[in-house]
């Protein structure tokens, strides 16, 4: 069945060309003859691995820990608040206000590999903590209720039930944030010290240095084959589509993991807050640019807007497209060359006028998020229904009745979901719009500026704005979920 | 569905519409002036935006600020666009971009050579393609009330009590981190300056990759001393009525670092390339840009009367050279190495 579809494997192909595209171009625009030096690639390869590795563990032991506290939140309060979202803030602030957070924490702050573990494993423990929240909820939440009725212990049912259920889960959360902190640029530079450097600042320094492009993207490439091939260890979890809202989970949720990560993240949140409120404090600013913070809201809100649907377009199109076979493998094990590595491969295709330049960033962001999505737990999503397709194939529907009538109803909720992710991270991106922007379009480029100008209060203020804005975008996504939803079960 | 996507796209129209919306008064027959830049000059913060408005009223034509990420972006972005867009001007070049620039683009000669400024910054005239419109000695900000004896130059930052204590930048990524990499070399040599550097590398609190971020974590209280300019201290004392903060002498002489204007020699629209620097060097033009920029003009009759002119005495200053691609080149990459900890590394 699979291999007689032939227009379903061009766009596949064409599908995979799109995602290739950064690599292509700058193939092509720079003549390939690279300079390697194979002991500082190793050397790189060595901290890549190191910090990639040490920053998983960490934030899958954080999240593991912080996931039964999500349980019982949701349990207890989930009818007045999101507390997910509050868990997920430190993954949509700047780079330097989650390290004077944290440094207010931690104080000395350690500097080099051990400094980069400790950041990326505070940014993503919230992140692996929803995931693998979803995870128990949806794959325990009955087996924990059979256990507490039959008395099972509680150190029992973790060992006995719980591990050997998720582990498979828990690997998937381990790749995502290896691959995340393993091609991590922004913060191995600053706190990285200089022997942390990793890939991503091997391929800035032979850029920047050396304005040796061909060897840059010789290195990013290496670096996505060999995250491909690590994605090639199956580790690919089953996992089980509904949950009867109903249960309790009781075994599964902690009270103390609640209140305990809570309170870490208020003190962490405490000194991003003193900052916001210190920008309060000038908030005359406001009037003197209030055209260009009118304009960063709406350039905002439009790479936001357009890349949350463009998310939702490529998310439809591969669940249309999906397939258990290399196609899937690719999209598994594909890791996104650098933002300057698609900043740059855009800002040289084509022209770069005010519409171009627009289109440019929404679609660099939508290449740099949707891989990332896929492996959040989207792919394996589609594993699990490719028995309904089957099955409906087997009773005779055609491809498209399939996906509208089938695939859809089941996905577009978390499609939305996604969709609403990626546009939030849009509105706070600073990496790809630099990149290709030719004046400060949106708000997060505006905070940059009024960083630069001595006005850290200020830039704190409209990072909290990004942040609000973010939230309602996010939301909004969700409200046209709920109509789609209706007029689906209608 | 189709309900839905009609929305969507409904609202994303409407955005974008927005979004250009500004840009709708356009008079096809005005010439346009285009000027690349960061935004930190580019910006309403910063001078592009005062300068644009007095410019357009006198030169019937309009100003377009065209911004870049950094040096390396901003010189292929001409590349890429000059040829058909235009590249009329470019503006923030400092002295460590300028043999790079010259390299990489082909540009028109200037000669300001009769400007009437300062005689210890006449020496950044001494090209014949680049003109400076502002200048800023380096220096070391902390604050009047921290208990610490403030340091009297680069070594006293290698005393034990000011371990974590300051905040420096990556000069690979930072204007001011690579002054402050050459003021080392200039003022130790090259065997002391390394070994200078290997020490400062476990000293300081971090190497961020921009100014900004540095000085986030100086204006946060997460160090007490940054790397900045003389006239940083002037910021807070004029916009935020804080007189704390203050910037500190070295017994070692002080680099400067000037910024540039250049014009292409493919220029679309060269007249009032020039016709915009002479703006930028006007006495109006040279007060907005110090205002603005917190830097010294150029033309010495701007800072007459303003707090600027008292720090402008400041006179122990380091001589000023435009480096060669392979200076350049040389402290880059002994910087990486030292970075590294690659000492084997040449």
């Amino acid at each position: 069945m699979q291999n007689r579809n032939h227009p379903q494997s061009i766009s596949q192909g064409l599908l995979v060309l799109f995602l290739l595209s950064p690599f292509l171009v700058l193939f092509f625009h720079f003549q390939m003859t690279t300079r390697w030096d194979w002991n500082e690639f190793l050397w790189a390869l060595k901290n890549s691995i190191w910090q990639g590795f040490w920053s998983a563990v960490l934030s899958c032991i954080g999240g593991l820990l912080l996931a039964p506290g999500l349980i019982f939140c949701e349990n207890r309060f989930s009818k007045w608040f999101n507390f997910n979202i509050f868990f997920l803030l430190p993954n949509f602030l700047p780079n330097l206000f989650i390290l004077i957070g944290l440094m207010s924490l931690i104080d000395p702050f350690p500097m080099g590999s051990v400094g980069v573990v400790i950041v990326h494993a505070f940014i993503n423990f919230g992140l692996c903590g929803v995931i693998l929240k979803e995870v128990m909820k949806t794959k325990l939440s009955k087996l924990s209720d059979v256990s507490f009725i039959l008395g099972t212990s509680r150190g029992h049912f973790y060992l006995r039930v719980v591990w050997p259920l998720i582990r498979k889960d828990i690997l998937q959360v381990f790749f995502l944030v290896f691959v995340t902190a393993f091609s991590s640029f922004a913060i191995p530079l600053v706190v990285g010290g200089g022997k942390g450097i990793n890939l991503e600042i091997l391929i800035f320094e032979k850029i920047k240095i050396y304005n040796d492009w061909s060897t840059a993207v010789l290195i990013s490439g290496v670096q996505s084959l060999m995250l491909f091939a690590f994605s090639l260890i199956n580790f690919s979890a089953n996992t089980v589509v509904d949950v009867n809202p109903h249960l309790q989970s009781r075994y599964l949720e902690s009270r103390l993991s609640f209140y305990l990560f809570s309170f870490l993240y208020l003190v962490f949140f405490y000194s991003y807050f003193s900052g916001v409120w210190e920008g309060v404090a000038s908030w005359a600013d406001f009037e003197l640019y209030t055209e260009e913070i009118t304009s960063g809201i709406i350039g905002t809100l439009t790479i936001a807007i357009g890349v949350g649907c463009g998310i939702f377009a490529l998310l439809m199109l591969i669940t249309r497209l999906h397939q258990t076979n290399w196609f899937h493998r690719f999209l598994n094990g594909y890791v996104a060359p650098s933002t300057a590595l698609i900043g740059f491969a855009f800002l040289v295709l084509g022209p770069n006028t005010s519409l171009y330049i627009l289109a440019k960033i929404i679609l660099g962001l939508m290449l740099s998020y949707v891989i990332y999505l896929y492996k959040m737990g989207y792919g394996n999503y589609l594993i699990e229904l490719q028995r309904y397709k089957e099955k409906a194939s087997l009773l005779g529907a055609n491809d498209n009745l399939i996906f509208w009538k089938v695939i859809f109803p089941l996905t577009h909720k978390r499609m939305f979901l996604y969709s609403g992710i990626a546009a939030f991270w849009a509105t706070g991106d600073y990496g790809i719009s630099k990149m290709i922007a030719n004046r400060d379009i949106s708000l997060a480029l505006l905070s940059e500026t009024f960083l630069s100008h001595y006005r850290i209060g200020f830039s704190s203020l409209l990072s909290f704005i990004l942040l609000v804005i973010g939230l309602l975008v996010f939301l909004a996504f969700r409200g046209v979920q709920i109509v789609v939803s209706r007029k689906i079960n209608y | 569905m189709q309900h839905f996507i009609i929305f969507i796209f409904s609202i994303f129209f409407v955005l974008v519409l927005s979004f250009f919306n500004r840009k709708a008064v356009v008079d096809e027959t005005q010439k346009t002036l285009r000027v690349y830049g960061y935004s930190s000059f580019t910006s309403k913060l910063g001078p592009g935006y005062d300068l644009k408005r007095k410019f357009e009223q006198i030169c019937n034509c309009k100003v377009e600020f065209v911004e870049a990420a950094d040096s390396g972006v901003l010189l292929q972005r001409i590349k890429l666009e000059g040829a058909t867009l235009g590249a009329d001007l470019v503006i923030g070049l400092d002295q460590y971009d300028l043999q790079k620039a010259l390299s990489e683009i082909n540009w028109r000669k200037l000669d300001f050579s009769q400007l009437e400024i300062d005689e210890i910054i006449r020496p950044a005239l001494s090209n014949n393609y680049f003109v400076p419109f502002d200048w800023g000695v380096i220096a070391f900000v902390g604050r009047k009330e921290d208990p610490l004896p403030a340091p009297k130059s680069l070594k006293d930052l290698l005393k034990p009590i000011y371990k974590s204590k300051i905040a420096l930048m990556d000069p690979r990524t930072s204007s001011p981190g690579m002054q402050f990499l050459s003021w080392v070399y200039d003022a130790m040599g090259k065997d002391e300056g390394e070994k200078y550097l290997e020490q400062i590398m476990n000293q300081a609190h971090s190497f961020s990759p921009s100014w900004s971020t540095a000085y986030g974590f100086f204006s946060k209280r997460q160090v007490s001393y940054v790397l900045s300019y003389l006239t940083s201290p002037l910021y807070h004392q004029l916009i935020e009525n804080n007189h704390s903060i203050e910037a500190f002498k070295f017994s070692e002489k002080h680099p400067i670092q000037f910024e540039f204007a250049g014009i292409p020699l493919d220029c679309k629209e060269c007249s009032l390339a020039e016709e915009f620097i002479n703006l930028m060097l006007s006495d109006e033009g040279q007060k907005i840009i110090m205002n603005k920029n917190f830097m010294f003009p150029v033309i010495k009759s701007a800072q007459v009367g303003t707090p600027f002119e008292s720090l402008a005495q400041f006179n122990h200053l380091a001589e000023f050279k435009i480096p060669s691609v392979s200076d350049v080149d040389f402290l880059i990459k002994s910087w990486t190495s030292i970075r590294r900890g690659d000492k084997n590394a040449k």
